[in-house]
């Protein structure tokens, strides 16, 4: 009986011990994607002090055609009632959770103001660094998708 | 006696099981070194993924698709402009071999890198720069491309892979991001200068 107790402790123990470095990756992916769906929520409510907020200082965004230095703030407001997805394919995070990457698809949909549609699909992948405890948009690329 | 052996065994084997979790928490999770040991252990994998640049160039200006392709993960994404996402190693190969048989001479290929962010782990980073693509065609034409990337690499068994890529081309005029509003309060300045890194 109590050898079999022990056997437990030490296999939970042991559990427990597997489980901290997945469970620590596990909680900063669930924190990026928490930024990740405020950013959506902030540019499509053209919140542009959030947004300014979610991007490191020295943020770098490239784009076909331009570099865009400090923040990102692109070049085009979305239409009113624009719709922003950002759908993640890979996220990685460092062991050390101070540093990841995400890699996916991006669709911004809408109407413009002369009654058009508007679809715009790009691969994006973005740099994520912490900084003072939080996650920053560090870098970014965007590659229009296939036609 | 019996039974305080048993009382404390199974503390001390919790414990030794613990210091173990530790060590290996350690491994995966660094303690902050001191600042002297941290900017030269970043030193060091930098040069690491330094290293990996000059392979690249090299194995581009020899038209070996496949030392190209063994400087990417198994799972590496790459993702140009107008094109499909090239997913795995093996799609790498495929797409360079597509390029070199080209019959391409006078063949350049170089690597401006930047700014590279590495994890204090060492196992992950990031970093943006430049690459400028020169040859002429069987026709004699001259051809030169230059596009800025950002990439994301994984050390994977001790070497540096690159793990993700995305190439974006200076002259290709775009609409602008899909994710990136006007904000009347920040300055944007679109430059042809370049800070990337690899």
């Amino acid at each position: 009986m109590r050898r079999g107790t022990l056997a437990i402790v030490l296999a939970l123990v042991a559990i427990g011990c597997g489980r901290g470095a997945t469970d620590r990756a596990g909680e900063e992916r669930a924190r990026i994607d928490s930024l990740r769906a405020r950013y959506i929520e902030a540019y499509e409510s053209h919140d542009a002090k959030t947004l300014v907020g979610l991007h490191s200082r020295d943020f770098v965004e490239f784009v076909p055609g331009a570099q865009i230095d400090r923040f990102v703030i692109g070049r085009a407001t979305p239409p009113a009632g624009a719709s922003l997805s950002l759908e993640p394919e890979r996220v990685v995070v460092a062991g050390s959770g101070d540093v990841a990457w995400e890699t996916g698809t991006s669709l911004l949909a809408g109407t413009t103001p002369d009654g058009a549609g508007m679809r715009r699909e790009w691969n994006y992948m973005i740099g994520w660094e912490k900084i003072a405890g939080e996650w920053k948009l560090d870098r970014m690329a965007l590659a229009p998708g296939p036609p | 006696m019996r039974s305080s052996y048993r009382s404390w065994i199974v503390p001390v084997l919790v414990a030794l099981v613990a210091a173990a979790c530790q060590q290996r928490a350690a491994e995966q999770e660094p303690a902050e070194p001191a600042g002297d040991t941290v900017a030269v252990e970043a030193r060091t994998e930098q040069q690491a993924i330094d290293t990996l640049r000059v392979r690249y160039e090299r194995a581009f200006e020899s038209a070996d698709a496949g030392a190209i392709a063994s400087l990417y993960t198994e799972d590496a994404i790459l993702h140009v402009p107008d094109e499909e996402p090239v997913r795995g190693r093996e799609a790498v190969r495929g797409v360079f071999e597509e390029t070199f048989a080209d019959s391409l001479t006078d063949v350049s290929f170089t690597i401006e890198p930047g700014e590279l962010v590495i994890a204090d782990a060492g196992d992950v980073a990031y970093g943006t720069g430049t690459t400028t693509f020169s040859a002429t065609t069987p026709a004699g034409e001259s051809i030169t491309e230059r596009s800025r990337y950002l990439v994301a690499f994984e050390k994977v068994d001790g070497e540096w892979k690159l793990d993700a890529a995305v190439s974006v081309p200076t002259t290709l005029e775009g609409s602008g991001p899909a994710a990136g509003p006007e904000s009347p309060e920040e300055e944007t300045r679109p430059t042809e200068s370049d800070t990337g890194s690899m």
